[in-house]
């Protein structure tokens, strides 16, 4: 079970990090195609917000694991 | 029971070695030179289907190269950087994570934030800055892999470990003076083997295909050195006229994967403690 919900996460993790080629290729507007639209227009500030979310959209999706493991199994303490 | 179990690691083991041979023998082995252009024989199709040549066993791809003879030779590239990457990030991988997640506090955090770090990162843009400062090769193929591999297994062991070291047997072991490094390698890693046993076959899997989208960019070996994943691209765009150029290298990933998961499965019946009990 805790193996399960590590996976999940990671896989969450980068799903919802938007997949950057996936939105390139079917053109989808989501954050994958801003990134890659903001680095071809140079728009520097823009390309570190969206990193940056996407830093913390894992941060906090391992955060939430974290919180898991120990509502399945008690005996996990931090 | 125990002739199944066997026979699983039997079938995996020879699959391994039959296509560990073909790596190293593939000079031996190959019909063709892999890089030998037929024109006129393009687009064959597989010896026993109308239209097929007995010279070309599995078919021909588009510019007339004898696809059995490139898959023979890819093999070489592609399982090397499958099994060197698989492991390698797996030791990193395992290490960091049992040792995070027994010591706990401020190991726990650091290795954590450096897993982050690396998670954060988008896979492509860590292998085109490496490729970028280190030059084209299968050696820093490899450490691109790795470097987005490893973070897998160390959040799959921490995440087990730290459910592990809080079980009854371990504070036995405790109670009984067994240090640290002795409870972590004895009692505690051998339970999280079942896990590592599954991701790394998984990875070896998709490094392969990995492999193959950087060489498709242009940042993995060298075009003209064969590999199944660089095959499976080439052939993509024949796919509807030529499916032989796909089949083919996409069988012999599936047969690696295959032959992986059985051995993997039946090492895993002989070293996971839980099983072994049964017995």
């Amino acid at each position: 079970m805790i193996t399960i919900v590590t996976i999940l996460g990671l896989q969450l993790g980068a799903l919802l990090n938007g997949s950057v080629i996936t939105e390139t290729v079917f053109s989808y507007p989501g954050i994958g195609e801003l990134l890659i639209q903001s680095i071809s227009a140079r728009d520097y500030k823009l390309t570190q917000v969206l990193i940056l979310f996407f830093a913390v959209i894992y941060f906090v999706v391992n955060l939430l694991t974290d919180f898991l493991y120990s509502w399945i199994d008690p005996r996990i303490k931090f | 029971m125990i002739g199944f179990k066997h026979l699983k690691i039997w079938v995996g083991g020879i699959i391994l070695v039959v296509l560990f041979v073909c790596g190293v023998a593939s000079p031996l082995l190959a019909p063709h030179d892999p890089q030998a252009q037929t024109l006129e024989d393009r687009l064959r199709p597989p010896r026993w289907a109308e239209n097929g040549s007995p010279a070309y066993l599995l078919g021909t791809d588009n510019l007339g190269r004898d696809i059995l003879s490139r898959i023979i030779y890819g093999s070489r590239i592609s399982l090397l950087v499958g099994a060197a990457t698989v492991i390698f990030a797996g030791l990193i991988g395992c290490t960091l994570g049992a040792v995070a997640g027994y010591f706990g506090n401020v190991t726990d955090d650091i290795v954590s934030k450096i897993s982050e770090i690396f998670l954060a990162f988008p896979f492509l843009l860590i292998a085109i800055a490496i490729m970028a400062f280190l030059g084209q090769g299968v050696v820093n193929l490899i450490m691109a892999l790795m470097l987005s591999r490893w973070v897998q297994y160390c959040r799959v062991v921490r995440g087990e470990v730290l459910s592990i070291k809080e079980r009854d047997f371990v504070t036995a072991v405790k109670a009984l003076g067994g240090r640290d490094g002795y409870v972590l390698l004895r009692h505690v890693v051998p339970n999280t083997v079942a896990s590592i046993t599954v991701i790394a076959t998984f990875a070896m899997a998709i490094v392969i295909i990995s492999e193959a989208s950087l060489s498709f960019l242009g940042l993995g070996v060298p075009a003209h050195i064969p590999t199944w994943g660089s095959m499976l691209s080439e052939g993509r765009s024949y796919i509807n006229r030529a499916p032989w150029l796909t089949i083919f290298p996409g069988l012999a990933i599936f047969i690696t994967v295959f032959g992986i998961n059985l051995l993997g499965d039946g090492l895993r019946d002989i070293f996971d403690p839980k099983l072994r009990r049964q017995r």
